[in-house]
């Protein structure tokens, strides 16, 4: 029986990771990564802490912490456009500077979001005309749209 | 004092819990709707709700808290820090209300609270404070300026009297700037603040934060409890603090002791307080506030003194005398500690939410956690990031040092980003570890700090081999939640998707 994976790391590259139990050894695997080949025990993973959410996989060793994703699995937040702002935490609104229909300039204020008592101004990164924006007193998790800006033309 | 309610949560408030307890009181949690099954709420004898999760609507709800005390009986409150720890009114509320504040009486924090008073008093007590000129208007200035600035000794700093935030502030190192930061400073000042009206003020270089722990009863008696550094900071907050200060002598330590009586002296000061000074390379060193509370950072004073700062809090309150004299305390091997707080170093310590889904808390000798959180607990956006504390003790620096890296490698939060490894890095520092420690010390050393793991084949490999035992259900034990009362409460939480386990923790 073998077990097989797919992961993503940094620069987006993939790699074909193999794991199958090996006879007669209890609790010992024969893992291949590409073309290294490790034999390791179930002990191997006394030290380690690991964790799966939707694809993402956080793995905590001798200190250092990694992250890497599972390429089978769909990727959480796909890419987006350059003017579509999200909420770089999760927080509340407190307050909103533009309007649809405004017309603003890079490095402009559009509006202040708020988390564990820090405030943090979210800017305009390009010139460009608002097409929605989120209300003041709004809470929002990381992630979510705050504005969508339409790139100013010519 | 029979009952204690517990105005706070996280660690502070599990801090506190425990210690009551151990006193032998009743203990009353209060929490909001977010906290239903926080640690705190789980660990004391009653719990009740505030209200909703925004601070003014729970922990800040001063009349909603007070109710709570008079409806469950409680005699006395303890604010922990932040929230309404230091403020005035509420304690006199509580006092109106026949609860017995853990805490000074309301006018010493009256007095330490008001930046402007609490110079004067410093002043009249002999404590030095930050020289600085006051020009009564723009042309006062212009005319004074050169003579006062020789006065104050370069460098000098410029800044708006109206205002903070770094807006028309300028440092002026010789003569000759002077009168063009003058000009530029007071055209930002009236730009920002409406007024024009600048001051100088002696601009301290690379400050050490250290600060003097004091204890006081109702009958006057007063002991410090020595020092603790508290240099290394981002954003001006403190992450990580150690005693004794490697800066200090004797002799040093001695002046400053004594300040900060002299100051707790002038208002009668009772029970645990802070007061902080800049310490400027050449020994000098200022006064900057009084913090009228219990500190973030008591638990590094507790480990060298052997005294329980929270124990004496509480038996000063209920009118027993200080326990010990000064000459009884001693100042005993070095302890220092981390500050773990949800947030991302890499990216300018943004604030961090989520779950946590693995949590490894280590226990050893020497070793201290002060913890508010518990596995599958969700870090929310309401509240100050900090998360738990790590303390470690040593007979020297050297080896406190030694014990809180092996620490901060094995303690292990997953599911939210924490600045573990952040302070792994700094505590692994040369820069550190040869104690040349100020206020500038991250900006200097750690501005452009990355987690620096790339991955390796050997990580894939134990990636693969504890995705593998999980899926044959190995040690499936491990991976169930825990009968906590958070899993409960949110049935429709897709535990099952919160793969976390640390193979280790079995039995």
């Amino acid at each position: 029986m073998t077990f097989s994976y797919r992961y993503r790391g940094e620069n987006d590259e993939t790699v074909e990771v193999h794991v199958v139990p090996l006879d007669g050894a209890e609790e010992c695997y024969r893992v291949t990564v590409g073309e290294q080949v490790f034999e390791l025990s179930a002990r191997c993973l006394h030290r380690v802490a690991f964790l799966k959410v939707e694809g993402e996989i956080t793995l905590q060793y001798a200190g250092k912490e990694y992250h890497l994703s599972d390429a089978k699995q769909q990727r959480r937040i796909a890419s987006r456009a350059a003017g579509d702002l999200r909420a770089p935490m999760a927080g509340k609104i407190i307050r909103v500077f533009v309007q649809p229909g405004d017309r603003v300039h890079v490095g402009d204020i559009l509006l202040i979001l708020e988390s564990m008592k820090m405030e943090q101004q979210v800017t305009a990164p390009l010139d460009g005309i608002v097409e929605r924006v989120v209300h003041a007193g709004e809470q929002v998790a990381a992630g979510t749209e705050l504005v969508v800006l339409q790139a100013a033309t010519g | 004092m029979q009952k204690l309610l517990v105005a706070n949560r996280g660690e502070i408030a599990v801090r506190i819990i425990r210690a009551a307890r151990e006193l032998g009181l009743r203990t009353v949690a209060v929490y909001s709707e977010v906290d239903r099954h926080a640690l705190h709420t789980r660990l004391a004898d009653e719990a009740y709700l505030l209200g909703a999760a925004e601070p003014s609507q729970s922990y800040l709800n001063s009349a909603r808290i007070l109710d709570i005390a008079s409806a469950c009986g409680a005699d006395a409150l303890h604010p922990g820090y932040g929230f309404l720890a230091e403020n005035a009114a509420f304690a006199a509320a509580c006092m109106d209300a026949g609860l017995t504040f853990v805490g000074p009486t309301p006018e010493a924090m009256r007095q330490m609270g008001a930046k402007i008073d609490a110079k004067d008093i410093a002043t009249r007590a002999g404590v030095p404070i930050i020289p600085s000129y006051h020009a009564s208007d723009a042309a006062c200035l212009a005319h004074r300026a050169p003579q006062e600035a020789e006065r104050l000794g370069y460098p000098i700093l410029v800044k708006a009297s109206a205002g903070g935030g770094g807006k028309g502030m300028r440092i002026v190192r010789t003569p000759n700037e002077l009168l063009p930061a003058l000009e530029a400073g007071t055209r930002e000042a009236q730009q920002a603040f409406g007024d024009a009206t600048l001051m100088l003020e002696k601009y301290i270089e690379n400050p050490r934060h250290v600060e003097i722990q004091v204890l006081g009863d109702a009958y006057g008696n007063l002991v410090h409890l020595f020092e603790r550094e508290c240099s290394i900071q981002r954003r001006h907050q403190k992450i990580i603090e150690e005693t004794p200060a490697p800066a200090l002598t004797p002799e040093l330590r001695e002046r400053m002791a004594e300040a900060a009586l002299r100051l707790a002296a002038a208002v009668h000061y009772t029970g645990a307080g802070t007061v902080e000074f800049l310490l400027a390379p050449d020994g000098h060193f200022y006064f900057l506030e009084m913090n009228t509370r219990l500190q973030v950072e008591h638990p590094i004073t507790e480990m060298v003194t052997g005294i329980d700062l929270v124990h004496h809090q509480l038996r000063i309150a209920s009118g027993a005398k200080l326990a010990f004299t000064q000459a009884q305390l001693v100042q005993r091997g070095h302890a220092i500690e981390c500050r773990v707080y949800a947030e991302d170093p890499a990216r300018g310590f943004l604030p961090a939410t989520g779950r946590i889904a693995v949590l490894h808390e280590p226990h050893g000798p020497w070793l201290r956690i002060d913890s508010g959180i518990a596995v599958y607990d969700e870090i929310t956006p309401y509240y100050d990031p900090i998360l738990s504390k790590l303390t470690s003790y040593g007979s020297n620096r050297h080896d406190a040092i030694l014990r809180m890296q092996a620490l901060l490698r094995d303690y292990t939060i997953l599911g939210v980003t924490t600045n573990r490894q952040f302070l792994l890095a700094v505590l692994a520092s040369e820069a550190f570890a040869r104690g040349e420690t100020d206020t500038g010390f991250l900006e200097r050393h750690f501005a452009h700090w990355q987690p620096s793991a790339p991955l390796s084949a050997e990580i894939l490999a134990l990636a693969a081999l504890a995705e593998t035992l999980q899926r044959r259900g190995h040690r499936a034990a491990a991976i169930q939640p825990t009968a906590s009362g958070t899993t409960l409460a949110n049935p429709m939480t897709p535990w099952q998707r919160y793969d976390g386990w640390r193979l280790g923790d079995r039995q």
